[in-house]
């Protein structure tokens, strides 16, 4: 089981890790303690969360080419349709970042 | 901190008396899709979007009221020192396209957009790109038109390569031509429609890829600088190529492309006159110079001013030298280099599936 404390001194271990623990970390610039507790095991977080937060990890710490693969895989999770203004934008920025214009074209009109 | 330019925010910025009216003339004017609500001293009231004015609207309040009662109150607001990645993390949670930054004293010294936020870095160093080729191969079509001006899509290939280069952060270009070199000049000219600085060396002679870089202003180049053929289409990353380049330690770094070729017969194994075993057409997988690279700005010093020079003269040069490095970078995407009249149609049909 894989740990960690926050600034507040909660802590933190990978089966209550929740999107808002990560969103914290990453606002720390813990990427490399997010990137273990994705990749290692993240019983409470659903598919959807997990590749949201991957998307958000990589952004921050401008690994644009992991960031665009997460945005095609987050991408086959949700409905296009259900997206959001913001979340247009955000995810064809990023795409684009990573030099993927084939999901940035897939983005374009919605 | 990445920020909007002072004039920029500024223009947001909005006193909670206005009326309804003047505040959507005012949010209109501003572009930036939300206006920050300020009192006398700086000091963040609030801000207003088309949502809250909506919502307003629907509440029965008319265009003349004031807005006060009407913009939102208690918005998201980041504090001056928060890093990027802070920022980020709460415009993705809350939605956010903007994000008003104010000071101890809850004055407004900043406003950060997605966009702004999401943007990479400006680089540096400099882009040479290599479009002064005859484009023999591709006539009829380069009779009247040099290679990399032969457009993919809607776009010339030369402009496919500098605007991926200025998505990237890198915004400084030197193109060095040969033939026509007016249709490219006439159509980039100085880079400032493009959002970059363009500037030419024109080979009155063809000196060859490693050659013509020894007509380059080397006081211009203080940095590792990038060389690329201006006839290649890629989605290769160039800020993961300076990374690499970086990590080794090169003195220049070789972009390839792994390259296929399947032979159309049995080849053969013989031993001592005995055959040992027969493969039906195989494919030989071999890497090749994909006509991108990246070479330190100390290599310009060493070339002969005005003598042909091809850069796979220039590499087996510098590899012979027991303390030179050349790296390597290996392109797993996109890679057509734009030889030949199938090849030019490859890229086509690729930029039309990508636009559909």
């Amino acid at each position: 089981m894989f740990s960690t404390n926050l600034l507040d001194g909660t802590e933190v271990d990978s089966s209550t890790l929740t999107p808002a623990h990560c969103r914290a970390l990453i606002s720390d610039e813990k990427f490399d303690v997010v990137d273990r507790f994705l990749t290692e095991g993240h019983p409470s977080l659903t598919s959807v969360e997990r590749t949201k937060l991957e998307v958000l990890c990589f952004a921050a710490s401008s690994r644009w080419r992991e960031a665009a693969l997460s945005v095609e895989s987050y991408l086959n999770l949700v409905d296009l349709n259900d997206l959001s203004t913001f979340d247009v934008v955000y995810l064809r920025k990023i795409a684009s970042n990573g030099q993927r214009f084939d999901l940035v074209n897939l983005l374009k009109d919605h | 901190m990445m920020s909007f330019a002072l004039k920029a925010w500024q223009s947001a910025l909005i006193d909670e008396t206005v009326s309804l009216s003047k505040a959507i003339q005012h949010l209109d004017e501003s572009a930036l899709q939300i206006l920050i609500v300020c009192d006398a001293s700086g000091a963040v009231k609030g801000t207003l979007t088309d949502g809250d004015i909506r919502r307003g609207l629907i509440q029965g309040h008319a265009l003349n009221d004031p807005i006060t009662g009407i913009f939102n109150s208690s918005p998201t607001l980041a504090r001056a020192g928060w890093s990027n990645a802070r920022m980020l993390a709460v415009m993705e949670e809350r939605q956010l396209l903007q994000l008003p930054v104010v000071d101890d004293s809850n004055t407004i010294v900043d406003l950060v957009t997605l966009q702004g936020l999401l943007s990479r870095p400006k680089q540096s160093n400099k882009v040479v790109l290599m479009a002064g080729g005859l484009g023999t191969r591709l006539r009829p079509l380069t009779e009247h038109c040099p290679k990399p001006m032969l457009k993919i899509g809607k776009e010339p290939i030369l402009e496919l390569i500098i605007k991926s280069f200025i998505d990237s952060g890198y915004d400084q270009f030197f193109i060095t031509t040969h033939y026509m070199p007016q249709v490219i000049q006439d159509y980039f000219g100085d880079g400032s429609d493009f959002g970059a600085k363009i500037s030419y060396v024109h080979e009155a002679e063809p000196l060859g890829t490693a050659g013509a870089l020894s007509l380059l202003p080397k006081d211009q180049f203080d940095e590792p600088f990038f060389l690329m053929n201006g006839d290649i289409l890629t989605d290769i990353d160039p800020v993961s190529l300076m990374a690499t380049h970086e990590r080794l330690e090169a003195e220049v770094t070789v972009c390839l492309r792994e390259h296929e070729t399947q032979i159309p017969f049995g080849v053969v194994s013989v031993n001592d006159e005995y055959l040992s075993s027969i493969e039906e057409k195989p494919i030989h997988r071999v890497s090749v110079s994909a006509g991108i690279y990246l070479l330190d700005n100390a290599l310009l010093g060493l070339l002969p001013e005005g003598e042909y020079l091809d850069m796979p003269d220039l590499i087996a040069q510098r590899s012979t030298e027991g303390k030179q490095k050349v790296g390597t970078y290996h392109i797993n995407g996109t890679w057509i280099d734009i030889g030949r009249i199938d090849d030019f149609q490859k890229a086509q049909a690729l930029i039309s599936n990508l636009n559909n």
